[in-house]
């Protein structure tokens, strides 16, 4: 960068070299276009899948077991169908759809909750510091699967309990950075400033020291999203996630896992491959992002 | 007969608690302060000064604890009210501005809105008022285009003009009371005077009372009105600044001033006070300054030297206040 570029952008706002330093990131391009195809592919799944694969007048069972076009099958069916016939391009996209609302809604949740608590925990000190990450010690002392499907055990499937239970165990990450980045904000001068504008504790702590922390949670969201929708889609591979009326992709691999291997590949690997893009997309940007926004790798 | 005092301290107390043993770090400080009174508390590093203008605005945090004391401001003790008076009373009635200006402004918001908090919190202005008030308050401080640096955040203004925007801030409320801790420690040299004055004109305009915290002598022979000489947490001195300056009546006074080099008595030595402060964890018995006191030394030492008044409006604790220092 020449000097007088410099200049004319000084002083330069965070949000400008990190925007800088995404145009030289291919890894972060391809991964942010993957993830915002997905996405808006399962924004308009309704308008753009040929059928909607759920409405049983729609699907005719005479149908069923047709191969992808691309191994000669019809193009009535681009991605082939699944055993009852449905149309598996359009199930797909149905299930990207909930793949990616349980991803969104989980991380929104999860950091929700464990910002709030790591904020409490961290500022408080204390017993309630010790009550919080005690019990943060225990929920991550066990595979998070476990939970998941222990909590899913004694409720009914359904998106949201899965939401709940992803939650249940994801809270921990950001509690644990929430706690971390609390502690060295707290000392600041600004938090002192601010009480000494008599601003209440919860003042100080939500409006002048959240905005603070704020940096990393994000960059966490980013890099646990596809980790929420490889949990999801286990929990529904297993049959303890969402309901077969609303299936997500695991749901999908779940659903041609038993005839895998009587000729009907297509019908788990397909929702598979686009389980791996999906994650593989989120993972390259949210891993760009991590090492973008560390001040230690000297961007 | 004097007018009431707008604020009254005394017998104030700080302790800390470090391991199984209570540290005082502030003993039984007491003093007033007149409307419009500069108070510059002075004393090296330790001494217990930030300690006491943090005590007044109830901001020791755990291990430390307010052990006693009373501290009237406006009729009201400081130190009895609880959580939510004290916050209607900082901030409003009583401002504090900090050392460093970079640290003390909330880097994620812009200047205009952290002027503005305080007459939205205690003055119950909306947004749009207080901002208006926010722009007037900067151009009350001399800062150019207030209505553009208003939009700024804290990082594209100079260390001077940060301070200059939270003192805008604090003269918005029309305190009572400025406390000051160490104001212009961490500003460039050329800008320390500047800064000083704007904060001194503005307080004397509105005849608001200031306890200044400083170690920068220099500084308080300049702005004073009374002086308060601290040592390991102990108020050893307080008096009009002339009195306190000419005719120090404490060792340690006399001490501090005669470590000062001047332009304007180049043949003068200035003289180190031999040895260090004690630590507030290991005080010497009796008179905390014995051990470094250049007079004689006399059994009387041993036993602690209350603060006694040795002159108009002055005090100091010392046995042998009435004896002549020598330098």
């Amino acid at each position: 960068m020449n000097i007088t570029t410099r200049m004319a952008s000084f002083p330069e706002r965070p949000a400008d070299g990190l925007l800088r330093s995404f145009r030289g990131a291919i890894g972060a391009q391809v991964g942010a276009v993957l993830v915002l195809l997905f996405a808006l592919l399962a924004l308009f799944a309704p308008t753009i899948a040929p059928q909607n694969p759920y409405d049983l007048s729609q699907v005719s069972l005479t149908d069923a077991f047709n191969p992808p076009a691309f191994a000669g099958g019809s193009w009535a069916f681009p991605l082939g169908t699944d055993e009852q016939g449905r149309d598996l391009l359009s199930a797909m996209l149905f299930g990207a759809r909930t793949s990616i609302f349980v991803g969104l809604m989980g991380v929104l949740l999860s950091a929700g909750i464990g910002t709030f608590l790591g904020l409490v925990a961290g500022y408080a000190g204390g017993m309630r510091d010790s009550l919080i990450m005690r019990t943060a010690d225990v929920v991550q002392s066990f595979p998070s699967i476990l939970i998941a499907l222990f909590i899913m055990y004694f409720s009914e499937p359904g998106v949201a309990n899965v939401i709940v239970a992803i939650a249940a165990v994801e809270w921990v990450v950001y509690a644990r950075t929430a706690r971390t980045s609390t502690i060295a904000e707290r000392e600041k001068g600004y938090v002192e400033a601010a009480r000494s504008m008599g601003a209440s504790t919860t003042r100080v702590v939500f409006r002048h020291l959240f905005p603070n922390i704020l940096a990393p949670i994000v960059v966490i969201a980013n890099v646990r999203f596809a980790w929420v929708i490889i949990l999801e889609a286990s929990l529904s591979f297993l049959g303890a996630g969402v309901p077969a009326e609303q299936p997500s992709l695991g749901r999908l691999i779940l659903n041609g896992y038993q005839i895998l291997f009587s000729g009907y590949w297509w019908i788990s690997v397909l929702p598979g491959l686009a389980l791996v893009i999906l994650v593989l997309g989120a993972n390259l940007f949210g891993d760009w992002l991590r090492e973008a926004v560390n001040p230690r790798l000297g961007r | 007969m004097t007018p009431r005092p707008v604020l009254e301290v005394s017998d104030l107390t700080v302790r800390f608690r470090v391991g199984e043993k209570l540290i005082t770090v502030v003993d039984h400080v007491a003093f007033e302060l007149q409307s419009g009174e500069i108070l510059c508390l002075v004393g090296e590093s330790g001494a217990g000064k930030s300690t006491v203008a943090h005590a007044l605005m109830r901001l020791i945090d755990p291990p430390g604890e307010i052990a006693d004391g009373r501290a009237l401001f406006a009729g009201r003790d400081l130190l009895a009210l609880n959580e939510a008076e004290m916050q209607a009373v900082r901030g409003n009635h009583i401002c504090m501005i900090f050392q460093d200006p970079m640290a003390t402004l909330n880097p994620l918001k812009r200047i205009g809105e952290q002027i503005s908090e305080g007459l939205r919190l205690h003055r119950g202005l909306s947004r749009a008022a207080a901002w208006q008030g926010a722009v007037k308050a900067l151009r009350d401080v001399g800062i150019p285009a207030p209505e553009l640096r208003a939009r700024d955040y804290p990082h594209q203004l100079s260390g001077g003009m940060q301070q200059r925007a939270i003192i805008a801030a604090a003269v918005a409320m029309e305190p009572g009371l400025i406390i000051a801790d160490e104001p212009t420690t961490a500003l460039d040299a050329t800008i320390q005077s500047q800064v000083l004055d704007l904060l001194i004109g503005l307080t004397r305009t509105l005849r608001t009372a200031v306890i200044l915290v400083t170690h920068n002598m220099a500084l308080v022979a300049e702005v004073a009105d009374t002086i308060g000489v601290m040592y390991a947490g102990a108020l050893v001195e307080l008096g009009p600044k002339a009195a306190v300056l000419d005719q120090p009546r404490h060792p340690y006074t006399a001490a501090l001033i005669g470590s000062i080099p001047r332009a304007d008595e180049p043949e003068r030595p200035f003289v180190a006070i031999p040895g260090m402060m004690p630590s507030v964890s290991a005080l010497p018995a009796g008179c905390l300054f014995h051990p470094r006191c250049a007079q004689m030394v006399r059994p009387d030492c041993l036993q602690r030297p209350a603060l006694t008044m040795v002159g108009q409006q002055h005090w100091s604790a010392c046995h042998f206040a009435e004896l002549e220092i020598t330098r």
